[in-house]
């Protein structure tokens, strides 16, 4: 019965067929940016922030290099247990946030990055929000341990 | 694409489309006395007859409804105000209107899903010798309510000792067959279950339309009123199509025996379906009972995988199209009731996946799976928040 072949591309994550999400969602979901695959603590992150429960079915990890002189971030990884709409926006959150200085980072909203997928399922607002949240974490850890690495 | 979520629903049969159109060209109202009116109501009456003979039961005792959810609604609304006791992997239209209309006691099940009659809140068996002057519906448990085959995770209830401890209880009993139509043998005499509720759109037939098997002389009181259309028993004007489709589809699952289909060649590729998955993907555990479950549907999970993300790289990688119990794909936020009722666990729930075969489904198709299946699980595990390997549980991977 299989009629479709797809292509797979360099990260695993593949090209796909038509799509219940907008294009951009779709794009991060299934080439999503900036993920961390296997162990946390094979990256030398600066700071983190964990946030959510399994228990509830989500839970995002953010972890954050920043440059100590201009308090830039510098780069981002995520990981997450959590569904389309979390892979997503915190995919689209990481490219938004990597360049920008820690008190910018935190001004992005959970409606920007909405924005910036083109829209997600109203009940899925929740998911989007994770990310978010992690990051703000993860800033604030930094901020409370400056000189620390790999807490 | 590969269509694995026939529980969800199935395609319509071809001879259920030529029904229907064939029908679409009536113009009567079934319940006008005139000939375009009789025309009309012969159909229904034909398909009342296939239906009936499905589920040995008689064609009076089949009330046409809008579909599972109505007929499970209707039975719940019979026992308003009255004690019932209902299975906790009911579906939500027979446990939410139970909790909301009756003093609904929940009976538990083991974790493959089983009802145990033992397990039946202890009421008061009636007197019937006219001795109490009591309410004996206020007294006694007046209705239990025990799903023949459990739509998400499969599992079969041994209907027949459950209702006979029921009325051993002096309660009437309902089964929600809906899942198990078609699937495997169903006889509501063998059974002696007083209502049973089926639905069209689960063997081919269109969505909108299902029924309610009452046995001759049970209690009965309409939810929809305002009309004498079935006697008095449920207002509205016919669905003439709709009933012509699910007629047609009961007349194939009839002529086909295709509980003998679903037995003989689905069955096997299920069996090989979990076989492969419990081999190959780390920590994947099957949440089907190996015994006791429809022939065409396996739930399993896959520990640190989200279930919803699984779904959806299976659909856009593979076109696969599967379901899950996972609370992101519920629309409520909640995990599945039925796996937290039988593993307790809501990370086993979140990574649920539920595959349910269809009359079509082949061998080239669960191989299908197999390709994309492992390095989805594999990935999403890989940039998990969670590490996989904590819970050990049988019948699984680790096996």
């Amino acid at each position: 019965m299989p009629k479709k072949s797809t292509k797979t591309s360099a990260n695993g994550f593949s090209a796909g067929t038509p799509w219940i999400y907008s294009d951009i969602v779709k794009e991060h979901f299934l080439n999503p940016r900036n993920f961390l695959m296997g162990d946390e603590n094979k990256y030398d992150y600066d700071a983190k922030g964990i946030v959510g429960n399994p228990i509830c079915g989500d839970q995002m990890l953010m972890m954050i290099k920043v440059d100590e002189k201009t308090k830039k971030i510098t780069d981002v990884k995520w990981k997450t247990y959590g569904c389309a709409s979390a892979i997503a926006s915190t995919s689209a959150l990481s490219e938004l946030a990597k360049g920008r200085t820690l008190d910018d980072a935190l001004k992005i909203t959970a409606e920007e990055i909405e924005e910036f997928l083109g829209g997600l399922p109203k009940h899925k607002f929740h998911c989007s929000v994770l990310g978010h949240e992690a990051l703000a974490s993860a800033i604030a850890d930094y901020k409370k341990n400056i000189p620390c690495k790999n807490h | 694409m590969v269509y694995l979520d026939y529980s969800a629903t199935s395609p319509l049969l071809p001879e259920v489309k030529t029904a229907m159109l064939s029908a679409m060209e009536m113009t009567g109202n079934a319940s006008s006395l005139h000939t375009p009116g009789h025309l009309t109501m012969n159909i229904i009456e034909d398909a009342r007859e296939e239906i009936a003979k499905l589920i040995g039961a008689k064609p009076e005792e089949i009330l046409f409804t809008s579909g599972g959810t109505e007929s499970n609604n209707t039975v719940t609304n019979i026992f308003a105000g009255k004690n019932v006791a209902v299975s906790a992997i009911e579906h939500p239209s027979l446990l939410e209107s139970a909790k909301l209309r009756c003093n609904t006691t929940i009976i538990p099940v083991d974790k493959d899903g089983r009802v145990s009659g033992r397990a039946f809140p202890a009421y008061d068996v009636p007197d019937f010798d006219g001795e109490t002057k009591k309410d004996i519906n206020k007294a006694h448990l007046s209705l239990v309510s025990v799903m023949l085959a459990n739509n998400e995770i499969g599992t079969i209830n041994d209907i027949k000792a459950l209702a006979k401890e029921a009325h051993a209880h002096g309660a009437l009993f309902h089964t929600d067959a809906t899942q198990a139509l078609g699937k495997i043998k169903i006889n509501v005499k063998d059974l002696d279950v007083d209502y049973m509720t089926i639905s069209s759109h689960k063997i081919g037939g269109p969505i909108g339309i299902g029924a309610l098997y009452i046995k001759k002389g049970s209690p009965f009181t309409p939810l929809i009123i305002g009309g004498h259309q079935e006697h008095g028993r449920r207002a509205g004007t016919y669905q003439t199509v709709n009933i012509a489709g699910f007629g047609a589809a009961a007349k194939y699952a009839n002529n086909h025996q295709t509980w003998e289909i679903y037995n003989d060649k689905i069955k096997p590729l299920r069996d090989e379906l979990r076989k492969r998955i419990l081999a190959e993907i780390p920590y994947s555990s099957s949440n089907t009972p190996k015994n006791h479950s429809l022939p065409h549907l396996l739930n399993c999970s896959f520990e640190a995988a989200e279930g919803e993300s699984i779904q959806l790289y299976l659909d856009a990688e593979g076109d696969i199209i599967v379901s899950t119990g996972s609370a992101c794909a519920s629309g409520d936020g909640k995990p599945s009731h039925v796996i937290m009722a039988t593993k307790n666990d809501a990370e086993i729930a979140h990574s649920s996946v539920r595959f349910s075969l269809g009359l079509d489904t082949t061998e080239n198709d669960i191989n299908h799976v197999m390709k994309y299946l492992p390095g989805i699980v594999k990935r999403l595990q890989g940039i998990s928040t969670l590490t996989a390997g904590k819970i050990k549980k049988e019948d699984s991977y680790y096996a």
